[in-house]
């Protein structure tokens, strides 16, 4: 059922009527069958994998929960945080791994002129398994480091696992976050009810106007067989505004629908291609899994405190895991490799860049503040023609097509991308200018006034909306 | 903010909501389709009602929709060219194939690539809802005034399970429709495209269960109104051989074939949502006796016939149940150009 389906028109308003007509126990009981519901929609055999972890995770926490409540020594907790991580992780490579890495010990063996046949298990790909296992995963880790108390009920538990929007594509909740949320009532305000709208609205919009336009435009050059320079440059233009709006769209729909229940899921995207560099961008794209990445990867593995070499390799391997979080094939490896690469290099670079560079002029540090977003959008555009691309030739082809960046100057693709991309150019910078999320959130913005917006908005995400597409993220 | 201060401004803004919906669908009509900012913008404008029956509005456009200055379909005629006239319904007019994908358009394309040149003009005298006995009363005009040598008949079947009264003369009523929210239209038309198939079959049971509540329904069509088919059809092809137009007959084809399978009990619940008087069994049974009497005026009177009804079915040539996709119309439009050019049907 996704978001943007018939389906799920009719779900929402029959679970927010509801919802609103119980007290908060019941609550939490119908939220969880709605909840099951939602994910056995796409196939209730889906239920088993993702039942049985949660299951195993409960226990596992409990047991380690018990185990700090009479003083117990930290060793004693490791055998259950390793069942938990192994029941996890084992799930996730089973279904998602197992054929990748089959094909690539196939790959290597005739690469040396031996002969393998074939094999692999060729199951479907769980929807959002990748973002409920870590979810889970950061469970069972914070009660091991003694930062949460495990939960005393399974149904809460399952409940901030399961909870609908967050469930298939994030945000990536923590434990710490949600639970305390499904525990307590909660009493969805005014404000609270007009954020969701807002976010609902503008997630619709991004996702059915922008991104779904924009998908068979970039489907396009890359189906070319010799893509000309410029329209591999539009491409990773369209290609960068199309997995935002879809990602971004998703979220807000998610973080909208949320509000209207009394949830308060955290931030996932914030205004990431005005970032000037990889540091700030990743601390502004899909923050919930960069975080997740940062607190239980990259400092487990020493971070930044033991010397400048170890550090660039912790980044590394947190970026290339992060890249093969994506998917299970060498252009998210290679997509993870670029982006460590970027950090390392701004991260070795910065210092004399910032003594030479940095003037003391606040204008001229501006200036240099809009260059540096431009030039690092650039770069993440062509890390986005990395995501992209289906092989290593594609991208090696639009790669070589981006040096002859006059061959086929295809106008009417670029003004279609210009004129699908404006809208959330402008809508942005006014966000950036006003320093507000909500970009209606100004005093003058009276309630009518919003809602003739959102009726603008809703207008082209339903009427004027590219044709239906699956949420990009789906298939992580 | 008191509660029943609040309650004002939440209708007030969905009264802003609803009323800047409408604006939007305006606003988007005139700029992708010229449409007028005010009145009525929908297939209605293309059709009047006159003391005859439904006719097409000269000049009228609407969405992918043009008519020429006679009210038909197309552009307007050409004097140099030799005209061939397609007689129907909706089917002929063209529902849901893009523009120029309709089958008289394919079959001028047809027939012009055969002979090499751009000889024919194809008038599609088609229109949605559009009986054998409407068209009857404006004929003798329409073929003095196009002048064709051949008349293609693909008449719509369906309208005889229940035809209005044999010369039933109507008041005219020419004046455009009143106010219309074009958002309603939109809105409607996006719910039945994205609607899962089971929920649009639901609610056309419950729709069709509504208006058959007082009604005496009809297990097959009465034979009166087959007799009354052949008649309208007779009179046509008199007129037509009055006026020495020649007459191409073709069997109305729909998506199911000579029976339907138990996968098309929706299509066909789909299809008596439009006819709720007869019981879904009842319309391939209508097909074939309609069909038959178009055979046996074909035979009868020598006229080459093509039975698109014994060839021309499935999903892949059927939108939903008689309407064509671009691929049905194409195959249509060969099948006539075979029997136009070689004077031997399939």
């Amino acid at each position: 059922m996704l978001f943007n389906s018939f389906q799920f028109l009719v779900f929402l308003p029959v679970v927010l009527a509801i919802y609103y007509s119980l007290p908060h126990k019941s609550q939490n009981r119908f939220l969880l069958l709605a909840s099951l519901f939602f994910y056995a929609s796409w196939d209730w055999r889906f239920l088993a994998p993702l039942l049985i972890t949660t299951s195993i995770d409960y226990w596992c926490a409990r047991c380690m929960g018990g185990i700090i409540a009479t003083g117990g020594p930290a060793p004693a907790r490791k055998p259950y945080l390793v069942l938990s991580v192994a029941a996890n992780l084992g799930l996730l490579g089973f279904f998602k791994y197992f054929d990748f890495f089959a094909g690539s010990v196939r790959d290597l063996f005739q690469l040396f002129g031996g002969h393998m046949s074939p094999w692999g298990l060729k199951v479907i790909l769980p929807v959002g398994i990748s973002f409920y296992t870590f979810q889970a995963l950061s469970y069972t880790v914070d009660v091991y480091r003694g930062q949460l108390h495990p939960s005393n009920s399974y149904l809460d538990f399952l409940l901030a696992v399961l909870y609908f929007p967050h469930l298939v594509a994030g945000p990536i909740q923590r434990a710490n976050n949600l639970l305390p949320q499904v525990t307590q009532p909660r009493h969805p305000a005014y404000d609270g009810i007009i954020a969701g709208i807002h976010l609902i609205a503008w997630g619709y919009f991004k996702k059915m106007y922008i991104a779904d336009n924009l998908a068979p435009l970039v489907d396009r050059v890359f189906s070319e067989p010799h893509p000309g320079g410029f329209q591999a440059l539009l491409a990773g233009y369209a290609f960068a505004f199309q997995i935002y709006c879809d990602f971004s769209g998703y979220t807000d729909i998610a973080r909208g629908v949320a509000k209207l229940m009394g949830f308060e899921f955290m931030i996932n995207f914030h205004l990431p291609y005005l970032s000037r560099n990889p540091s700030e961008f990743w601390s502004r794209w899909h923050i919930s899994l960069s975080t997740w990445m940062r607190d239980y990867l990259y400092v487990p593995l020493g971070g930044n405190r033991r010397g400048r070499v170890r550090m660039y390799a912790n980044l590394m391997i947190t970026m290339l895991l992060a890249g093969l979080w994506h998917g299970a094939a060498w252009t998210f490896v290679l997509w993870g490799f670029y982006h460590g690469f970027l950090l390392v290099a701004y991260r070795a670079l910065e210092p004399a860049v910032s003594r030479a560079w940095i003037s003391r002029s606040r204008s001229l540090n501006k200036v240099l503040d809009v260059l540096c977003v431009i030039l690092f959008f650039h770069l993440t555009c062509y890390g986005w023609l990395i995501f992209r691309a289906k092989s290593i030739a594609q991208l090696t082809n639009m790669t070589i097509a981006l040096f002859h960046p006059l061959r086929n100057m295809d106008l009417e693709l670029a003004s279609r991308v210009a004129w699908l991309a404006a809208p959330l150019v402008l809508i942005q910078i006014v966000q950036r200018l006003g320093r507000r999320a909500d970009f209606l959130g100004f005093r003058w913005v009276t309630l009518e006034v919003r809602a003739a917006c959102y009726a603008v908005l809703l207008y082209l995400a339903i009427f004027r909306g590219g044709s239906p597409k699956s949420f990009i993220y789906f298939q992580f | 903010m008191p509660p029943n201060h609040l309650t004002i401004r939440l209708l007030a803004a969905l009264g802003v909501f609803l009323v800047v919906w409408e604006a939007c669908a305006r606003v988007d009509d005139s700029w992708t389709d010229g449409a007028p900012l005010f009145g009525v913008y929908d297939l209605s404008g293309l059709t009047t009602v006159d003391e005859f029956g439904i006719a097409g509005r000269p000049n009228a456009r609407f969405s992918k929709w043009k008519m020429n200055g006679l009210g038909f379909r197309g552009e307007d005629l050409r004097s140099d060219r030799e005209s061939i006239l397609c007689i129907g319904a909706s089917e002929t007019f063209g529902m849901y194939e893009p523009e120029g994908m309709e089958f008289p358009k394919q079959l001028e394309r047809e027939i012009n690539r055969r002979a090499r040149s751009e000889r024919y003009q194809v008038v599609n005298a088609g229109l949605p809802g559009q009986s054998l006995s409407s068209f009857n009363r404006r004929a003798a005009a329409v073929v003095r005034r196009v002048r064709p040598t051949v008349a293609v008949l693909y008449p719509s079947l369906a309208i005889y399970i229940d035809p209005p009264p044999e010369n039933l003369v109507r008041p005219a009523t020419t004046q455009t429709p009143g106010f219309r929210l074009r958002i309603a239209q939109k809105v409607s038309s996006a719910l039945s495209d994205r609607a899962p198939e089971a929920i649009q079959t639901a609610a056309r049971r419950i729709a069709i269960g509504a208006q058959t509540r007082h009604r005496v329904i009809l297990q097959r069509i009465p034979e009166s109104n087959v007799l009354r088919f052949r008649r309208d059809l007779s009179r046509l092809l008199d007129l037509l051989a009055g006026e020495q137009v020649r007459a191409v007959m073709v069997t109305h084809a729909t998506r199911f074939g000579a029976w339907a399978t138990p996968g098309d009990q929706a299509m066909l619940i789909a299809w008596r949502a439009l006819y709720p008087a007869l019981e879904e069994s009842g319309f391939l049974d209508m097909e074939n006796r309609l069909n038959n009497v178009i055979r046996g005026e074909a035979a009868n009177r020598g006229l080459t016939l093509v039975d698109a009804a014994t060839f021309l079915h499935g999903a892949g040539n059927f939108v939903e149940f008689v309407h064509f996709t671009p691929r049905g119309a194409g195959a249509l439009a060969h099948a006539i150009a075979d029997g136009l050019l070689d004077r031997s049907a399939p």
